[in-house]
């Protein structure tokens, strides 16, 4: 836990921008906040005045939902999302309060003033989005597939066609395996094993060659047994070791010292933007390529303890030729504990930017590397 | 060649043939603009529910379902697991948004296509309209003013629906706070409020058997301020009088990690507690009046704390309709919560449920079909 705990004391204050509101936070006033992240209204926001005139933040969560949140006897609160409350008014300067709450409840408490936010293992739900405000998602806790570590010909779920792919029986894997099988064409025979926790040894057994399960399971599961790996995927590759990796995509930690080659983009191809990776030591070799992916509401995030630039490198905005983006803005690209080589990147450019018509300074500042964005393109107007 | 004449136009009468053919054909499109859109999913011929448990029911979840297709092959899967009952919610704010103008749309579809299923309905109805309550209150808040207006709803409901839908709750879990629009629950207001809506709907349709609400299992502290103990509440709404006001009581029961047939206990929330409301009843002298469980199950998330694994929660299922069936000859129904999500909740919720958003049948699902139908058990080793 320790680890996150330093990952949350990076966060950026809430009161400068939207985005960055790290963790499943959810404020009460979206549209003042959101203005504010691009320059717009200088606005009030009554949640943050009220907390810091209290002196105290109200966080809400159902606490029953371990590693996240959980209660004891006692009343003590404890669990990932807790450390992350209690360093966010760490930092805050102000005290924290739980608030425990069904989950139906959740919502309508938050609406009612019961708390200032909602931390509590808390999808986004783009139909809640009228009422309240979403930082950035923190954890992916889907589902990934484990291989074991001695073997590469199990990459993704296709290669297990033909084969065997254990889960445990009625779980959200056991659906995911079908559905994926059925909408593919795969021939997967799913082995459902009646409790989770014989699967790891029937797959080093050579009974299963893969098991698919969630990524909390797959972090517990990989500190256990180590002959094993998630496959298709480096955001768990790099788990406790040295390595260096072409890509890494995805969502979630990466533990370990870690050196990417080519591109390190958070989420992939699919994901909206918005997508977080973590990194405890992260190193962008020369001219490695940091994939970012930006829409009015959101941007991906690259969360790093120790950071490293070897040379000089591009941020590719991914986006297609006169797509370019209008109005100025300023954005956290990655945050980080310690930095090495900060000299390079007044060498970093932008690239797939939608075409020319823009400055664009990167650098780094006060724990974060920012993009300085300011279109350049004029508009045309005229009567009629 | 006069005919040629005349629609020419050269002459009166041509000209007069020249207005009346142009009418026609004006008729002729407008008649095809007027023409409604064949349904493209149609009833069908009525169906009955093969079971060898009439009592086995489910809450369906159908309230946001918008195609007409998912919603007929959900009620459809509800069918071919043999469980002749559903529980659906019917939001009264959706279906008379404005006072007096209601929306029967979505309701005929939904209750249309579960009587083609041969499935009998017990509609649940709450959710107050943004005319019926002050500014800023969630949509659980109904004040005594509007009392009224509610019980107008139910009486326009059991009245359209008459001959389908013979089974309405008033309200859902009025002993939390949040149901009751985060006011402190109060025993004697919802009394009122089950009273006037039994009038109501009993003038409109004197064959519907009103339904007391599912009170929320809960062992909520005296003065508690997010609910009250389901016993204490439901007493209280005897002594004020709620005993005249209802044919039947909604039961909700969750067993959380406890089996079916662990005792019932007033300090402990399981599937028994059942017992504690019926004996309830009979002490108020409602022994001659049925029960529905609407509510009620496990949940198989492996995070969640108050959640079995997917096997005991098969277990712990069919235990369940059959221990209702052996024990609760009181029990009209056992509807569990929950068949179906329209889309992911992406929450523990989503272990509650029996079939995927995608059709994709969960082993519960599976072996309460087994049981059902009296077919072998595919996953459980025994009979519990």
């Amino acid at each position: 836990m320790a680890a996150w705990r330093d990952l949350w004391t990076r966060l950026p204050r809430p009161a400068r921008c939207y985005a960055p509101l790290w963790g499943i936070v959810v404020a009460v006033v979206l549209g003042l906040a959101a203005l504010r992240a691009y320059g717009g209204l200088a606005g009030v926001d009554p949640t943050w005045e009220r907390i810091h005139r209290e002196g105290v933040v109200r966080v809400g969560m159902d606490a029953s939902f371990p590693p996240f949140e959980v209660v004891d006897d006692a009343g003590r609160f404890s669990g990932l999302d807790v450390d992350l409350a209690t360093a966010l008014a760490e930092r805050w300067g102000v005290d924290v309060q739980f608030i425990n709450v069904h989950f139906d409840g959740v919502y309508d408490a938050l609406s009612k003033e019961k708390f200032d936010l909602i931390i509590s293992a808390l999808p986004y739900d783009r139909t809640m989005t009228r009422d309240v405000a979403y930082s950035v998602s923190y954890y992916d806790a889907g589902q990934v597939l484990l291989a074991p570590r001695g073997e590469t010909r199990v990459q993704s779920i296709a290669d297990l066609d033909g084969g065997l792919c254990g889960v445990e029986l009625g779980s959200e894997s056991h659906q995911l395996v079908r559905r994926v099988a059925r909408d593919r064409g795969l021939t997967i025979e799913v082995v459902a094993a009646r409790e989770a926790g014989e699967l790891p040894e029937r797959l080093l057994a050579g009974e299963v060659d893969g098991v698919v399960c969630d990524s909390l399971t797959a972090h517990d599961w990989l500190a256990r047994w180590p002959d094993l790996r998630v496959a298709g995927g480096a955001t768990f590759a790099a788990q406790g070791e040295t390595s260096t990796v072409g890509t890494l995509s995805g969502e979630g930690y990466v533990s370990g010292a870690l050196t990417v080659r080519d591109r390190v983009s958070p989420g992939d191809a699919d994901t909206p933007a918005g997508a977080t990776l973590m990194a405890e030591k992260l190193t962008f070799a020369p001219d490695a390529a940091y994939a970012w992916t930006w829409s009015p509401t959101a941007y991906d995030m690259l969360l790093a303890g120790d950071l490293t630039f070897e040379g000089t490198g591009t941020v590719d905005l991914g986006r297609a030729e006169g797509d370019l983006i209008n109005g100025s803005f300023r954005a956290v690209l990655m945050t980080y504990d310690t930095l090495t080589g900060a000299e390079h990147l007044s060498g970093w450019t932008l690239v797939n930017a939608g075409g020319k018509g823009y400055n664009a300074v990167i650098k780094a500042e006060n724990g974060e590397v920012v993009l300085e964005y300011e279109s350049t393109r004029g508009t045309l107007m005229w009567l009629k | 060649m006069r005919i040629a004449q005349h629609l020419s136009g050269r002459s009166l009468g041509g000209r007069v043939a020249q207005v009346f053919l142009r009418l026609a054909v004006l008729l002729a499109l407008v008649g095809m603009l007027n023409k409604l859109p064949k349904r493209l999913v149609v009833y069908g011929p009525p169906q009955t529910v093969e079971t060898t448990n009439p009592i086995i029911g489910v809450h369906t979840r159908l309230t946001d379902e918008v195609d007409d297709w998912k919603i007929q092959r959900t009620l459809q899967m509800v069918r071919e697991m043999g469980s002749p009952w559903i529980v659906e919610y019917f939001p009264w704010g959706y279906y008379e948004p404005q006072e007096g103008r209601y929306q029967w749309g979505h309701p005929d579809t939904v209750i249309n296509h579960a009587v083609a299923q041969g499935l009998t309905v017990i509609a649940r109805i709450d959710f107050v309209p943004e005319w019926a309550r002050p500014p800023e209150t969630t949509y659980r808040h109904l004040d005594r003013d509007h009392y009224d207006d509610y019980a107008d709803f139910v009486a326009a409901f059991v009245e359209r629906y008459r001959g389908r839908v013979e089974h309405v709750v008033i309200w859902n879990e009025p002993n939390l706070s949040f149901e009751w629009g985060y006011r402190l629950p109060d025993p004697e207001a919802y009394t009122e409020l089950l009273c006037t809506a039994y009038r109501s709907a009993k003038a409109a349709n004197p064959d519907v058997q009103v339904l007391a609400a599912g009170l929320a299992p809960t062992l909520a502290p005296p003065g508690s301020e997010w609910g009250m103990d389901d016993l204490v509440f439901l007493q209280r709404m005897y002594d004020a009088g709620a005993a005249a006001c209802f044919d039947g009581m909604a039961i909700h029961a969750y067993g959380l990690t406890f089996p079916p047939d662990d005792p019932a206990d007033p300090q402990e929330i399981n599937f028994s507690r059942a017992e504690l409301i019926r004996d309830l009843m009979v002490r108020n002298g409602d022994a001659a009046k049925p029960a529905f469980i609407t509510e009620g199950g496990w949940n198989d998330n492996p995070r969640w704390t108050k959640a079995v694994s997917p096997y005991l929660r098969l277990e712990y299922t069919i235990r369940a309709y059959e221990k209702a069936r052996e024990e609760w000859a009181w029990a009209e129904a056992v509807c569990l919560w929950a068949f179906r999500y329209p889309w992911p909740q992406r929450t523990y919720q989503d272990s509650y449920s029996f079939v995927t958003p995608e059709f994709i049948p969960k082993p519960i699902y599976l072996e309460t079909r087994n049981y059902a139908l009296g077919l072998p058990f595919e996953f459980l080793e025994s009979v519990p």
